[in-house]
């Protein structure tokens, strides 16, 4: 059993962790390289594995199967994390084979999946984006005050008597929605094919948040985690399909020549 | 056979046809004859699968195992949707679906080109990978309507957008590599909102009232419909009103309603002529299917109908206004088709949100009669281009159709006469129905069965409804004008030949389409008026 006062650390610990994803999407939006946005949704995946094992630490003796939830839905962020570079590189540039086994085991335990040729093109388009920081700034403030409106004061969640869990919801709720909203936003403003998938990388991260604390564990989420599955194998077929195709046709990452090279319009 | 053991046939049939066309194509097993008998194995089954769904139709509502309106039954082989449930609502549905696949895979095989370096390269142009893609979308458009559990329906629909986003891009040019990539981000970022509703929904649910088995392991039926219809006075209010805004928006996305529809011109201009109708006739459905579980379920929990109506009437209206402009200036026809469909889908979503008996009755009259009406012209359209194409004729060329191709430029003709609600074809009739309904509201005061808006909130909605279509009326029939009778001396075509897979499909819609137009089937009009009781729930 976990006294009350374990649990109040537990909980200030999560909205901590929770504020730091916020800030890593921030940081995704607010990076100009690619490189940047790959350490930022990289930190934000550890803090989110780090929120879901502690919200599972109350729960791991109840019944159910939640040591296979907390192990499934903490094995996706953590390989994501793995891979996230070599998927974006691919996306990027003909990635060289790997030519051997040795090579392929070698490069698993250096975690040394990065491309020469994708960290090129990567910095080229780095010195031609202008950040605009304060625009971001604001549309962030704004976008997480409409998440802690929507969380705080719109919704009334099932009268409960312990009100620590009732805080916990709905920062989770917060988080949840602004992480989605700032998805969304990079979804918009990023200004390459490859940095737009970060879009949809950061409103993963708020789904999973979601499916960590609204659908409190252990209740019977095992759909919503193979839901993640199946959402995370649609990311997969835009990042190693359709942005090396559509890349390879155009000749180019940046989204406005693509958009200029289209007859797609009217 | 009774009728659970029929619905798993026709979940199994589609998806392991499309598995096995899908392994021969990977392993590069995939041979030009291998693709021909995927073809006629296809429409054998399709014609299999539509038999199914119409003797469902004409045996409804006294179907083997029926109980309280409803055939339920677990299947977990489908781990992650193994709950079914056939009710009015869902085999209509089925019925829609097996229709226009039957249609679909019939002019596949006068679509798909045998030519040899396809085969074997694991080239996506591959006949063999395109059956395979065909019948996994097929098999996912089944799944919709049937599964019970709303995070099944919502990986079933998720399923959808996979499969058809390899069919999108099957030409593998780069328009359709970009309309694929268009259409994927789009609807991705649209159905992770609606994933995100599904889990506010979840957490209406008070933890007290989630069933559990003798070891205390909570059960996972809370997440079926028809359990959280019959709980829904237990549910948290505020948590269904969120998540029916986020499902709307998201699932939206996937329907086609404006402003959410940006993909859908690209993704249906671009993609070849049987998967054109294949999305604008089902799989904008599906996606509205899911809509209407999620709008009753928010109806009976909130107890009133205004929320949903209002939001609904206003996507409806905006989705009818927004198409105008785009169907009345130049454009390439197949994206002219495809902003039919915003408009043909906001004229849908007009009619639910106006509600009552009628109006609803004509709003999903109006998803069949769209949908015969919309593949007709995708696959005429398609025969048309391909004929012209073999004089090097392209796209934005095409004209003189009715004295060129005199038969399938004839049903062009009349699926365009259709389309835009001239009588005495199927969408007059259920675009009559609708604003039949909207009418009638008029002077009536408040029914329990319909939202209570305001009089003028009725007659706007009414003017902008007549003023829109008038204006989308004049848009088509000048584009149509062009295309069947217009002169270009350039065009010197062979005579149009009247291939089974070309004129077949096309004949039979549109005979459905002018049966439709003057009678409504009554085993159709009895399923309808039943799905309408479901939806109409409060």
């Amino acid at each position: 059993m976990i006294n009350d006062s374990i649990k109040t650390l537990l909980s200030y610990t999560i909205l901590l962790l929770e504020i730091g994803m916020l800030l890593q999407a921030l940081r995704v939006t607010l990076s100009p390289s690619v490189k940047g946005v790959i350490i930022s949704y990289r930190s934000g995946l550890f803090l989110l594995a780090a929120v879901t094992g502690l919200t599972a630490i109350p729960n791991l003796n109840k019944p159910g199967n939640p040591w296979l939830f907390l192990a499934l839905i903490v094995l996706l962020p953590f390989t994501l994390a793995f891979w996230i570079e070599w998927f974006l590189s691919g996306a990027t540039v003909e990635l060289e084979p790997i030519k051997s086994k040795t090579d392929f085991v070698w490069k698993l335990f250096t975690l040394n999946w990065k491309s020469p040729k994708a960290e090129k093109i990567w910095r080229k388009n780095e010195t031609q984006i202008q950040i605009r920081t304060g625009v971001h700034f604001i549309a962030f403030s704004l976008l997480t005050a409409l998440a802690f409106v929507v969380a705080f004061s719109w919704l009334k969640p099932p009268s409960t008597s312990d009100s620590s869990l009732l805080l916990d919801e709905r920062t989770g709720i917060m988080v949840s929605l602004a992480l989605h909203l700032l998805g969304l936003y990079n979804t918009f403003v990023k200004t390459d094919i490859i940095s737009q998938v970060s879009g949809l990388f950061v409103m993963d991260q708020g789904l999973f948040l979601a499916v960590v604390k609204i659908v409190a564990i252990p209740v019977p989420a095992t759909f919503f985690v193979v839901s993640l599955y199946f959402y995370t194998l649609i990311t997969l077929v835009i990042l190693l399909v359709l942005v090396p195709r559509v890349r390879q046709k155009f000749e180019t990452i940046d989204l406005d020549e693509i958009s200029n090279n289209s007859s797609l319009k009217g | 056979m009774d009728t659970t053991t029929l619905a798993k046939m026709m979940l199994a049939t589609p998806c392991g046809l499309g598995v096995i066309a899908g392994l021969m194509w990977w392993l590069r097993r995939d041979r030009k004859e291998y693709g021909k008998w995927l073809g006629w194995i296809t429409i054998t089954v399709s014609i299999g699968l539509w038999v199914i769904s119409f003797l469902w139709l004409i045996r409804w509502p006294n179907l083997s195992g029926i109980q309280d309106g409803a055939i339920t039954f677990e299947w977990n082989i489908l781990f992650f949707a193994r709950y079914f449930r056939l009710d009015a609502l869902s085999i209509f549905f089925v019925l829609l679906v097996n229709t226009i696949s039957l249609a679909v895979a019939w002019n596949d095989n006068a679509y798909l080109k045998m030519d040899d370096s396809l085969f074997g390269t694991r080239s996506l142009k591959s006949p063999v990978f395109f059956h395979g893609m065909v019948n996994l979308f097929h098999f996912t458009m089944l799944l919709v309507p049937m599964v019970d559990n709303l995070v099944g329906l919502w990986i079933a629909i998720e399923l959808t957008t996979l499969f058809s986003a390899f069919l999108v891009a099957h030409e593998d040019r780069k328009e359709s590599w970009e309309a694929a990539w268009k259409y994927l981000i789009i609807t991705s970022t649209g159905i992770i909102l609606a994933l995100l509703g599904t889990m506010f929904l979840a957490n209406a649910v008070p933890t007290d009232i989630i069933p559990t088995d003798i070891d205390g392991t909570p059960l996972d039926i809370v997440m079926n419909w028809s359990w959280l219809v019959d709980n829904a006075s237990n549910l948290t209010k505020s948590y269904v009103w969120l998540s029916f805004l986020f499902v709307l928006v998201g699932y939206g996305t996937k329907a086609g309603l404006a402003p959410m529809h940006t993909w859908l011109p690209d993704g249906h201009g671009e993609a070849p002529a049987p998967i054109s109708a294949l999305l604008s006739g089902v799989l904008l459905k599906s996606a509205l299917y899911a809509i209407l579980r999620f709008y009753t379920l928010t109806n009976i929990v909130l107890e009133n109908r205004e929320f949903t109506s209002y939001i609904l009437l206003g996507a409806g209206l905006f989705s009818l206004v927004l198409s105008a402009p785009f169907i009345l200036k130049e454009n390439i026809f197949k994206r002219v088709l495809a902003y039919h469909s915003l408009e043909h889908m906001g004229i849908i979503v007009f009619g639910i949100a106006i509600g009552g008996t009628a109006a609803m009755f004509g709003a999903l009259l109006h998803c069949f009669n769209h949908a015969i009406t919309k593949a007709l012209m995708f696959l005429s359209y398609g025969n048309i281009i391909r004929h012209y194409a073999k004089s090097n004729i392209e796209a934005r060329e095409i004209t003189g159709v009715l004295r060129n191709m005199p038969w399938n430029g004839a049903f062009l003709v009349l699926g365009g006469l259709a389309l835009v609600g001239t009588p005495p074809f199927n969408i007059f009739v259920s675009e009559l129905f609708i604003l039949y309904g909207a009418l009638s509201r008029l002077g009536n005061g408040a029914k329990p069965d319909i939202p209570n808006f305001p009089s003028w909130i009725v007659i706007a909605a009414i003017v902008v409804f007549l003023v829109s279509t008038t204006l989308i009326f004049y848009g088509l029939v000048h584009h149509m004008a062009h295309l069947a009778m217009g002169w270009n001396e350039r065009v010197q075509l062979v005579k149009e030949k009247l291939w089974h897979s070309d004129l077949g499909p096309v004949v039979l819609l549109g005979l459905i389409m002018l049966l439709l137009g003057s009678w409504i089937y009554p085993p159709l009009a009895r399923l309808i008026q039943d799905s309408v009781v479901i939806v109409n729930r409060i």
